[in-house]
């Protein structure tokens, strides 16, 4: 994957050091997640805090290889809540959660989440062009990985 | 309007798409029409790949899979375009709010049915929780 874009890289550097402003730490100080999400007043919780989730649910997204990482709502007046798995390391909760914030502090517009034929989300369903949005944007995905603006 | 979404997967994308709708009801009149009294075991076998009953829920404006999307487009000589309108804002005000959940996902590319499922019953109960003041810590 190529590098960063320049001018997005040192975008990234001065946001970078303008956080660890505001939390009082030294440029090149480690800039914990958990610090930077409370900074930006974001909750980040595990699926276990969440009340009136069923245990089968819990059960199924704590397993192991769940398969996600971490997801990101909106709630409302620009509030946001983070969900990360918690059956990941210290080391990819950092990676997972700064990821969502990235995702905030970019600006991305957030998905809205209907099924897709490989099962994305399945309750959101009301009747979109399923199958022609999936092939969409994986064509679209197969375009844009060259040109993603993070490293990973 | 113009829906924005954003797709995210491990591979690590983003893209913008626009959300369109499939106009069922429009579909299901044309077949209707074109069937005219034949029956629907004819047509399926005419359309080929589709049994009866598939034919009979699409016609009840089920959304039909892609391949058989197109093999009645085809039958009906109807560019699939035809049925792809963009949502209005209408029928977006009359989805309620937790049914337009919105955010952003990291995960595997391929989720099992059962994650994504549970995934999305738990951003529906964390939606709720939220927006009713059942989360601490804020």
């Amino acid at each position: 994957m190529r590098g960063l874009d320049r001018n997005l890289r040192e975008w990234c550097e001065n946001e970078g050091v303008r956080w660890r402003r505001e939390l009082k730490l030294y440029a090149y100080d480690p800039l914990p997640a958990r610090l930077l999400a409370q900074r930006m007043k974001i909750l980040v919780i595990s699926p276990m805090e969440i009340p009136e989730v069923d245990e089968l649910i819990l059960q199924c997204l704590l397993a192991e290889n769940a398969g996600w990482s971490a997801l990101t709502l909106p709630i409302d007046k620009g509030r946001h809540l983070i969900i990360y798995n918690p059956t990941h390391a210290a080391t990819r909760y950092e990676s997972n959660v700064m990821h969502e914030l990235a995702h905030l502090l970019l600006g991305h517009r957030p998905i809205r989440f209907h099924q897709l034929s490989a099962g994305l989300l399945q309750d959101f369903t009301p009747p979109f062009f399923l199958a022609h949005l999936e092939i969409e944007s994986l064509n679209l995905a197969d375009e844009r990985t060259g040109s993603e603006p993070f490293e990973h | 309007m113009h829906e924005t979404m954003f797709l995210e997967k491990d591979g690590i994308y983003w893209e913008e798409v626009m959300t369109k709708v499939l106009d069922t009801q429009y579909l299901a009149a044309l077949i209707k029409t074109k069937r005219g009294n034949r029956g629907l075991r004819e047509i399926a076998q005419e359309i080929g790949d589709v049994s009866p009953s598939t034919l009979s829920r699409i016609e009840n404006g089920k959304v039909p899979d892609m391949d058989t999307f197109l093999r009645i487009c085809d039958w009906l000589h109807v560019s699939s375009e035809e049925f792809i309108k963009e949502t209005q804002d209408q029928q977006e005000n009359e989805i309620s709010n937790i049914d337009r959940i919105e955010g952003y996902l990291r995960a595997d590319r391929e989720l099992a049915p059962e994650t994504a499922d549970a995934l999305a019953k738990l951003m529906k109960a964390a939606y709720k929780a939220a927006t009713e003041g059942k989360l601490g810590q804020e």
